[in-house]
């Protein structure tokens, strides 16, 4: 019973907090800077009949408060703006058609990066002052301090210019017809088609961009997992472990893990939201046609409704991520769940 | 009156003395435990390291004009001196040499000079943030954990708010609002930073405010402000001095991300990230455009990380002794 | 065994910690003697070296800093054996290690020439080769006979209980796991028992039908199925633990088990046949990399609910001797849910589960509040009479000491200071060490008014620093009776008394002083 209340309220607490987001983009939008209108305009800001259209769309001529509404009213239809970079095309629409690429490229970083993150770490705190230790280190310190644009420019100046040992841009060969489209996922759509050629291709273009992506949020993940894992190994109940006579590999799988997981697994969810925003760097790199790729262009014309869309949908994503994360955590942490 | 002038200034001598001595007898244990934070963190190596590049990297940024090769011209555009690197023609994309150390870009500028010069931008930017957010933070934080309730709640939830959106996503947001500028990603950056410090300093003041030697306090009459900044703050302090310490490296990998997103030093600037984005096109054919302001960003960053790993070992309870 | 047998005896363990301030030298030779079914106390101010040296027994010292250099810890040796080794000890001293080596492959081939029938011979030459290799010695073990005999001959218990378990796994969860690497056979057995049993009540059940059907086909009145199920109300048995249940009732009383469909009997004489042959392979070798397989397989492991329950049965078992009310549910408890008592005494459960040798107990009751403290000693004397456990019990506190222990060995500053009988110790206390303790301690009623008036004796000085602790006796700056020699000479533990042995030079020969 209760896993489901919290399960019930955390869902619901999303609603106000997407709110409170909400009102500081407006605020920051129509209230804050001298020209409003001209925020939406981008570049165009002087052009006097942009202007009377865009006064006309987002309703500026009505009072504060209205406006709100409006904007409100509008996200949670759907009604996200029209870009500035693509001739008026709804925002909305565009992101929709573009996230699919840009979930798949999250995915697949996560999944390499966060399983090897938390091996890595656990070998090295059980390993500790041995070369492991000092690899597993020395990869951590170096995927959080290298810029992930830097890292990707280095990956093709290296791969793929040189070595052409990966393709330079893209999701797929732009000879060839991508996988007929039911998720939009290359990767499951060529699988389920049991197309392999069209497999082998996605995931050949998908690997160099991934681990661009995956590198630079492994060393989060690595840090943390080894310091919790440090910490509890030197804890009592691991020493009563060891002296019940439990065999080392088990006093760290069984034992040290479960308790030292917890701060890990709440720093994947971070780190899952950080790689969402580094996809802007890599997307554009790899010429990886994303949400991230579709916001660097808004940034670029100062489309300041693709950059709001933007923000909205990767805050939705970062929010339901932190959501799987917190169930998790009850799940795995008996006090959380008991109430203890 | 010699004598009483030479008996006078013994006196005084002595006075101080007896202060230095008074100060060193009664924070003795603490100028030990300074003295012994300061053993453990020069026995790291990689800490001294981390050290050592970050004051390499501010002897760089203070000393640039003077070592630099090339220099920018300073033009007044709109009211606001800005700085301007002039395009060379003649010597475009020319690989690293003997005069040019670091190679030219693709507008023909000396590389290395550039790079020299974004140095002490992308410091200034560390400093002007982390410092200023860190201030809000730990005093909105302590606000909200010392005195709970209703204050607490409205403070928390807006800190949940700007938590809700990964950080860069939310400073890119806040600086396309206000225009690009390195002012704006300054104050973009210091509105997205906040929320940590908040959320630490609320966690540690949660578990503070229920010591004993707080009741203590109250006992024997002190005020809520004394109570708050000569115990509660001090003694959460630990953990921001940790977190900063490593911010700075993050702050300035940020600054120099949005920089590359064209949302900060306007173009034909020496910054980093700008640098970087400006030439990315043709890396293929000219490798070093982008490897050496990226090895800048990546050294500096490095730095600021290895000493705020020194810092969390040496301050770190758990990890002492 | 014989009850005057040696079980653990510690010789000349030196344990020191190598830190940044320099060498910590916790435990400088140390000799220490417990004897089968005897409690023997381990006293000393907080820093004398207690812990370390329980630590040390179980090898559970934590290495980067802290390291044993040094002496010998050996756990059930047979007397027969002692005496050989001390014999080859002083035969083989100061001679290289190559000498011994011969001796030892010297019986060896003799061992392997000699007749199977020559029993008392062959055990001659295993006693000698186990006193020439120190095979009874714990230091020298491997982490694998290490971790066999942990939990199941030496056990150890900690000072405070809510640290001491995990906060993750429920008591009997934690209990289980004792039990489960050290008596796998006995679980199994426990479940081949009651899948004897099971199938018993099956092939009843069949009976039973059968007559049903004869007297159908006698052309009695058919009832329909509503009836018959009805009727089975009776004597229906839940079919993992046997408590008797209705057949409209969900889940089983006594276990817990939900009742899924009932299901046709050849299904369930299939699963029970399964899971039979699965139990009794598991009999013989249960640890090995086929029970591993099907352990991880997520297709065999519903197998695993019957380990699990037969694990529950047998720590609601332990939880019952230990005299915890309603051990079924304190069994599902996580430790932050019970009161610091109940920890203790789940600690001590789950120690105790497999019976062993020796139970090291470090500070059990400091943690813990009076009426508590008296309750768990009561239980841990109990434990020892009716099963014989050795207890080597670790305190500060003397009333424990005088309540519970047979003898008690006193440590100051990394060395064994006096070791004799409870009595002894408090009749006689010859270090002057012991002495000025017991001089310390204030007293209730005395008899003339000056002796109340006279101000609480304490012993002047404070402990010293074991990185530089100070030469010869440890104790001489503090020491009342010191003399020149105690300035420069460790002074050795002699038995000045029978069963009675001080490390002193000037002790203090027994007096009308001193009172217990």
């Amino acid at each position: 019973m209760k896993m489901w209340e919290y399960v019930v309220r955390r869902i619901l607490f999303i609603i106000p907090i997407l709110i409170g987001v909400l009102a500081f983009t407006f605020v920051i939008s129509h209230l804050v800077p001298g020209d409003p209108v001209g925020v939406y305009l981008g570049r165009m800001a002087d052009d006097p009949i942009m202007r009377a259209r865009i006064e006309e769309r987002y309703h500026f001529n009505d009072p504060p408060l209205d406006q709100f509404i409006y904007y409100l009213v509008g996200v949670f239809q759907g009604d996200l703006g029209e870009s500035l970079v693509y001739r008026n095309r709804p925002v909305a629409e565009i992101i929709m058609q573009k996230l699919p690429a840009t979930l798949e490229l999250v995915i697949a970083a996560s999944i390499f990066a966060i399983p090897a993150g938390i091996y890595l770490g656990i070998l090295s705190a059980t390993k500790r002052n041995t070369w492991v230790d000092a690899v597993s280190r020395f990869i951590a310190l170096i995927g959080i301090s290298v810029p992930t644009f830097f890292l990707a420019l280095v990956l093709q100046l290296a791969l793929v210019s040189n070595i052409h040992l990966f393709p330079l841009d893209g999701r797929f060969p732009n000879y060839l017809d991508p996988p007929a489209t039911i998720t939009g996922f290359y990767l499951i759509d060529s699988a389920v088609a049991l197309d392999i050629r069209s497999f082998f291709f996605s995931a050949y273009y998908l690997f160099l961009p991934a681990f661009a992506l995956g590198f630079s949020i492994i060393g989060y993940i690595l840090r943390m997992m080894r310091s919790s894992m440090l910490e509890v190994m030197s804890s009592d109940y691991v020493r009563s472990a060891r002296a019940k006579g439990v065999a080392e590999r088990q006093v760290i799988y069984r034992h040290a893990l479960k308790n030292a997981f917890g701060p890990t697994l709440t720093i994947s969810g971070l780190t899952i939201g950080g790689a969402i925003s580094y996809t802007v760097f890599v997307e554009r790199i790899f010429g990886w046609p994303g949400i991230g790729e579709f916001a660097v262009s808004s940034v670029e014309e100062l489309d300041y409704a693709g950059i709001l869309g933007f923000t909205i949908v990767v805050t939705i994503a970062f929010l339901v991520a932190n959501l799987i994360v917190d169930i998790l955590y009850a799940y795995i942490d008996p006090q959380v769940r008991l109430g203890g | 009156m010699k004598e009483s002038d030479s008996k006078h200034q013994n006196a005084i001598i002595g006075g101080i003395r007896g202060r230095i001595d008074d100060f060193k007898s009664r924070h003795e244990s603490r100028i030990k435990e300074t003295r012994y934070s300061l053993y453990l963190f020069s026995r790291s190596l990689l800490s001294m390291v981390g050290l050592l590049i970050i004051f390499c990297v501010v002897i760089v940024a203070l000393i640039a004009p003077f070592i630099a090769h090339d220099h920018p011209i300073y033009q007044n555009v709109g009211g606001e001196i800005q700085e301007f690197w002039p395009v060379s023609v003649g010597s475009q994309l020319l690989p690293p040499s003997e005069d040019y150390w670091f190679g030219t870009d693709y507008k023909g500028r000396d590389i290395y000079s550039m790079v020299l010069y974004g140095a002490w931008k992308a410091l200034y930017i560390g400093m002007l943030v982390v410092i200023p957010a860190a201030f809000i933070g730990i005093l909105l934080g302590a606000l909200a954990g010392y005195f709970g309730r209703a204050l607490g709640e409205v403070i928390m939830r807006i800190t949940d708010i700007f938590l809700s959106v990964p950080s860069l996503v939310l400073a890119m947001a806040i600086v396309a609002a206000l225009g690009p500028s390195i002012t704006n990603i300054t104050i973009a950056m210091i509105i997205t930073w906040w929320p940590w410090y908040t959320r630490l300093v609320f966690g540690q003041v949660l578990s503070i405010r229920e010591k004993q030697f707080i009741e203590a306090s109250r006992s024997v009459g002190a005020g809520h402000r004394r109570i708050l900044f000569k115990h509660v703050i001090k003694n959460s302090l630990s953990p921001v001095v940790v977190q900063a310490s490593s911010d700075f490296g993050y702050v300035i990998l940020a600054a120099a991300a949005l920089g590359w997103l064209g949302l900060g030093a306007p173009p034909d600037t020496a910054e980093w990230g700008r640098m970087i984005s400006e030439n990315q096109a043709h890396v293929i054919s000219a490798w070093w455009v982008v490897t050496f302001p990226g090895l800048a960003i990546v050294i500096t960053v490095l730095g600021f990380n290895l000493l705020g790993d020194g810092i969390r070992d040496v301050l770190d309870p758990k990890l002492r002794r | 065994m014989a009850e005057d047998e040696v079980l653990l005896r510690i010789e000349g363990l030196k344990t020191y910690f190598h830190t940044y301030e320099g060498v910590v030298k916790a435990l400088e030779g140390i000799d220490i003697v417990v004897k089968q079914a005897e409690t023997m106390g381990l006293v000393g101010e907080t820093g004398c070296g207690k812990t370390v040296t329980a630590l040390s027994v179980m090898r559970l010292i934590p290495s980067p800093p802290g390291k044993i250099e040094a002496g010998k810890v050996l756990f059930d040796e047979p007397s027969s054996v002692t005496v050989l080794r001390n014999e080859y000890d002083k035969k083989f001293k100061g001679a290289p290690e190559n000498l011994k080596k011969k001796e030892i492959e010297k019986i060896e081939r003799e061992l392997g020439t000699i007749k199977t029938s020559d029993e008392s011979r062959k055990k001659e030459l295993k006693d000698k080769i186990a006193a020439l290799t120190y095979s009874y010695d714990l230091l020298r073990k491997s982490q694998a006979q290490l971790n066999e005999i942990r939990g199941d001959s030496i056990s150890m218990i900690f000072q405070e209980p809510l640290t001491a378990l995990n906060p993750s796994y429920t008591i009997g969860e934690q209990i289980g796991e004792t039990i489960e690497l050290h008596q796998m056979e006995m679980l199994v057995e426990d479940i081949l028992e009651q899948l004897r049993l099971e199938e018993s009540t099956l092939k009843a059940r069949k009976r039973a039908e059968l007559v049903e059907k004869k007297k159908d086909a006698q052309g009695i009145k058919i009832e329909g199925t509503k009836q018959l199920k009805a009727r089975r109300n009776e004597k229906s048995f839940c079919s993992l633990c046997g408590t008797p249940t209705r057949s409209d009732w969900k889940a089983c009383m006594g276990c817990g088990a939900r009742f899924s469909k009932l299901l046709p009997f050849p299904l369930i004489s299939i699963r029970l046949r399964i899971s039979s042959s699965y139990y009794r392979r598991l009999k013989d070798n249960p640890f090995n990399a086929w029970a591993a397989m099907v352990r991880s397989n997520i297709f065999t492991r519903r197998l695993q609910h019957r380990l699990k329950l037969a694990k529950t049965m047998r720590a609601e078992q332990a939880l019952k001797e230990v005299k915890i009310a309603e051990p079924q549910l304190v069994v599902k408890n996580y430790p932050h849910e019970l009161s610091g008592g109940m920890r203790q005494r789940a600690m001590i459960a789950m120690m105790m589960s497999c019976q062993p040798d020796l139970l090291i107990a470090d500070e059990p009751t400091t943690a813990l509040d009076v009426t508590v403290e008296a309750q768990i000693l009561a239980l841990m004397k109990e434990l020892q009479r009716n099963k014989g456990t050795s207890i080597l019990l670790i305190t500060h506190d003397l009333g424990i000491i005088a309540e519970t222990c047979h003898r008690v060995a006193i440590m100051y500053a990394g060395h064994v200071v006096e070791l004799s009988s409870t009595e002894s110790i408090f009749a006689q206390p010859m270090h002057p060490y012991t002495n000025a303790l017991l001089r310390s301690i204030p007293k209730i009623g005395a008899k003339y008014l000056s002796e109340r008036k006279k101000p609480l004796y304490v012993i002047p000085g404070a402990v010293p620093n074991l990185i530089n602790p100070p030469e010869g006796c440890r104790f001489h700056p503090r020491c009342e009776h010191v003399l020149e020699r105690c300035k420069s000479q460790v002074p050795a533990l002699v038995e000045l008394a029978p069963g009675h042995f001080v490390a002193c030079h000037n002790p203090v020969i027994p007096s009308k002083e001193g009172g217990s």
